[in-house]
């Protein structure tokens, strides 16, 4: 019987391009913190202050947590890319308050998509783990 | 519509890998490092995919096949992370001086709702020196990665390949 070692190195050279849809974490983290039906203007989307663009550095566990007082729930709202419920309609994502959006082409790279996308299945854990306790 | 638009990024990896096979049983491991270029924000992202058995289940003169199974450690500036990988590819051997790959993986896993990563690579060698037991090869390929199901990379691939056997 032969023993055969191969070892290789290549080099990529790629172009990488994120979908044009929302990601299937975030579909998921918005299925798991839909807000309530009357809800209304009461929370806060937690968006201030805080950039996608800064991914770059370390990613925060640190959930937001506010409580409605609508519905005696508790909600687990995401620092980012959370549906902002002042606006009025679920279909709009927050956006950083140094003008850099969820959709400004450029503001984040892969590897800060790769972190957000981290944070957010983290997140998304740590709300499913905690829903049966609230 | 929820938007999230991206633009196109460039993407410079290097993947140094090494796989030794006896008989039917194959171990492999490789290192992936994504280098991204883009200038509003670089960084490096690395991945250690363990396939720590592969079954030889095809293991003909010109032609493999193989199917295995191990871990993938995603590692960030500040973040580790560990899931279940999975492989399967067809081997091309001995046609000449040619040979070629057609490979598949997948990893995810606890705690990712999504999978992490899967990924789809062919590629062609080219033996161009040839002193037993050593060969050396020219690759060339194609790769296509999808990260958390949203991040899609698209690559040529190009390097060297040393065999023993």
């Amino acid at each position: 019987m032969r023993t055969i070692f191969t070892l290789l190195v290549v080099a990529v050279y790629g172009m990488h391009s994120a979908s044009a849809q929302v990601s299937k974490i975030e579909q998921k983290s918005r299925e798991n913190n839909s807000p309530p039906a009357n809800s209304g203007s009461s929370g806060s989307s937690g968006s201030s202050g805080s950039s996608r663009s800064s991914s770059g550095s370390s990613p925060k566990y640190d959930y937001d947590s506010r409580s409605s007082s609508n519905s005696g729930s508790t909600y687990y709202y995401y620092e980012d890319h959370a549906p902002s419920y002042n606006h009025g309609s679920a279909s709009y994502y927050g956006s950083g308050s140094d003008g850099c959006t969820d959709a400004c082409s450029g503001c984040a790279g892969l590897i800060g998509d790769l972190i957000d996308y981290q944070k957010n299945w983290l997140r998304t854990k740590i709300t499913q783990w905690l829903h049966p306790l609230s | 519509m929820p938007h999230v638009a991206y633009g196109s990024m460039q993407i410079l990896s290097y993947i140094p890998r090494i796989r030794a096979t006896y008989g039917i049983l194959s171990s492999d491991f490789r290192v992936t490092s994504l280098n991204d270029m883009s200038p509003a924000e670089g960084g490096t992202y690395y991945t250690y995919d363990w396939q720590v058995l592969q079954l030889n289940l095809l293991n003909q003169k010109h032609l493999g096949f193989y199917v295995g199974g191990g871990v993938m450690v995603e590692h960030t500036s500040t973040t580790i992370y560990e899931f279940v990988e999975i492989s399967a590819g067809f081997l091309l051997r001995e046609f000449g001086n040619w040979s070629g790959a057609l490979e598949w993986r997948t990893a995810g896993g606890d705690p990712s709702p999504v999978v992490v990563r899967s990924e789809y690579g062919a590629r062609i060698n080219y033996t161009f020196l040839r002193k037993k037991p050593f060969y050396i090869n020219a690759t060339a390929g194609t790769l296509y990665q999808n990260y958390y199901e949203s991040i899609k990379v698209f690559s040529g691939v190009g390097g060297f390949s040393l065999v023993l056997k």
